[in-house]
């Protein structure tokens, strides 16, 4: 198992490489240059205090060694200050990171929780009617701008019926609350951005348990189940969903990107006080220490998140790890 | 079955025509012109004048829609033309010459699929201009690696056959069997793939105009209308309603018709 998951990741480090180099050339390539990025690009910089700092900052080296540079200042973490307030990025980013890593954590839970028990029962009882309800559903889910459907539930439910709260994550005067009341209200907040983040990725993994689903049970193995007499639901669960969810493990390190991309939309849309929303701010004030700030720190913990995915993959399917082992 | 898709499928045809069409000859089927505004006007309901209401400038919503179609549709388009192209080439480069450039490609691959694109695209608009040419290009220059994955894959497996091992014995050069005899055997899902990113495109301008970072107002787009209904929710909502329903009826269409096809030629 250690030497497939040290083999897995020095497998990473070219992805790695690929993504600080993109991130960097954007940088690079961008009107203005990094000149611009560090606040002494305008035309209004004295141009022989432009070329002191350039040789501050060390731009007036190779791009290569520039690049080095760079990489040297994100593998500490080192993003530089925000424009808005001279606060570093880093600091920002912490701050922000536990709501998002809450609201994404939540609906993943709900996705699998949904997407699975229908999944399974749409390729057991395919073409049935519960099956096309949910095509239907699936099909809907896809095309659906969340959004649309985010202002939609929050004109009925915060607005018409006044039921449930649109902004924010915490009521006012949260801090005084007793214990209890501090997670009901949490919870409370929860409701719509974790439905509406769900939503589309829900019908993706349910399209995709059903596939795998419908694969498995049309192996030998299940029909010599079948022979043997063992009882549909224990077929159904043990033996053929067993081995769907091996995939269905691996999609959700692969779910992790659109869930963080869309959680831009979704966390401005309810004021959800996460990453997201912190780079449409950033984005808003063109404050480029922390849009890359954020784009690549974001960008290295997905990257992380789907390497966990392959470890547990590996750790649920022993062919996996045997079979790189060879 | 067979029926009921096929009725979905031209059902879908016929919506998308019709989306197309009204968008095409908007000036010659609405009464107002998209920026005439009309403050002792603004946010009336739907009524028989302005059938989808006004927005808070007095702007016929239902004209503004139609124009905004314009600019959600060719946007879509031309980031499909430029996605597709892009698999395409690089999909069939990596599948035909296998070896190192097949393992660079799929490296490349990778790169991009595991980026959350929609950061990637919020950072690239926030440092050129959110213009139009800007956002097509963005698009379409993140939505390709998918498509590249597939036509590789079906690349692999097409230049596995005999008709291929016949040309290759036949001296043609590798550009002529990429291109003629390669090309058209994964044109199949290359359509199907084209058919459903124009869906995911629209999705995605949407969804930056939504957050104010894509099509500028005046300019209306789909996504920036939705984005302005926001601010008027629980008074005006017909503001977000018909444009959302546009996106939605829009991007649903393609991809039943993006389905069906797929379900038909039995791509993967």
């Amino acid at each position: 198992m250690l030497n497939y998951i040290i083999r897995r990741f020095f497998s990473y480090i070219p992805l790695f490489i690929g993504i600080t180099l993109l991130s960097f050339l954007i940088i690079k390539l961008a009107p203005g240059g990094p000149e611009m990025m560090m606040g002494f690009g305008s035309p209004r910089v004295d141009p022989q205090m432009r070329e002191k700092l350039k040789k501050v900052y060390g731009l007036d080296k190779p791009v290569l060694i520039q690049y080095l540079n760079w990489l040297k200042n994100i593998a500490t973490l080192n993003f530089g200050v925000s424009f808005q307030d001279g606060e570093k990025v880093i600091k920002k980013i912490f701050q922000r990171l536990p709501a998002t890593v809450l609201l994404n954590v939540c609906s993943i839970f709900l996705i699998f929780l949904i997407a699975i028990p229908i999944g399974v029962y749409s390729a057991e009882k395919h073409n049935s009617f519960f099956d096309r309800f949910f095509t239907v559903f699936v099909f809907l889910g896809f095309s659906v701008p969340t959004y649309w459907l985010a202002l939609i539930l929050m004109d009925i439910f915060g607005v018409r019926f006044g039921i449930l709260p649109v902004s924010g994550m915490v009521s006012f005067g949260w801090e005084n609350f007793s214990f209890l009341k501090k997670i009901l209200d949490l919870i409370w907040h929860l409701i719509l951005p974790v439905f509406i983040s769900a939503f589309t990725s829900l019908a993706s993994l349910t399209r995709y348990v059903k596939a795998e689903m419908l694969e498995v049970l049309s192996q030998d193995f299940i029909l010599s189940a079948k022979a043997r007499g063992i009882p549909e639901k224990e077929i159904l669960w043990k033996h053929a969903f067993r081995n769907a969810l091996l995939p269905v493990a691996t999609i959700a390190g692969l779910m992790l990107p659109s869930l963080i991309g869309g959680a831009v939309i979704f966390e401005t849309i309810f004021s959800w006080p996460g990453v997201g929303r912190l780079m449409w701010q950033a984005v808003m004030a063109r404050d480029y220490p922390l849009i890359m700030g954020n784009g690549v720190f974001i960008t290295i913990l997905t990257l992380l998140g789907n390497f966990l995915a392959d470890i547990s993959y590996a750790y649920l399917d022993p062919r996996i790890r045997y079979g790189n082992e060879k | 079955m067979e029926m009921r898709k096929n009725y979905l499928f031209w059902m879908s045809v016929f919506i998308l025509g019709f989306f197309v069409l009204t968008s095409v000859f908007a000036p010659y089927i609405c009464r107002y012109s998209p920026s005439q505004q009309s403050l002792s006007e603004k946010l009336l309901p739907p009524s028989e004048k302005h059938i989808f209401g006004t927005d808070e400038f007095g702007r016929d919503v239902f004209t503004r829609l139609l124009y905004a179609g314009r600019v959600s549709l060719s946007v879509a388009l031309v980031a499909v033309i430029i996605s597709t192209f892009l698999g395409t080439l690089i999909g069939i480069t990596a599948g035909f010459f296998k070896g190192v450039v097949d393992a660079v490609i799929v490296k490349i691959i990778d790169v991009f699929l595991s980026i959350p694109t929609f950061f990637l695209i919020l950072m690239v608009v926030s440092l050129w201009s959110p213009s139009l040419l800007n956002i097509m290009i963005v698009i379409g220059l993140t939505s390709w690696p998918s498509l590249a994955r597939l036509v590789r894959a079906e690349t692999l497996s097409v230049s596995e056959r005999d008709f291929i091992k016949a040309v290759e014995s036949l001296g043609l050069s590798k550009w002529r069997i990429m291109f003629v005899h390669i090309l058209p055997n994964v044109l199949a899902p290359v359509v199907v793939a084209a058919v459903l990113g124009f869906g995911s495109a629209i999705l995605v301008e949407s969804g930056i105009s939504f957050l104010g970072l894509g099509i500028q107002p005046p300019q209306a787009s789909w996504g920036n209308m939705l984005a302005s209904g926001k601010t008027y929710l629980g008074v005006a909502w017909w503001l977000s309603f018909f444009p959302g329903l546009a996106i939605f009826l829009v991007v649903l269409c393609f991809n039943l018709i993006g389905e069906t096809l797929k379900q038909k030629w039995g791509g993967s």
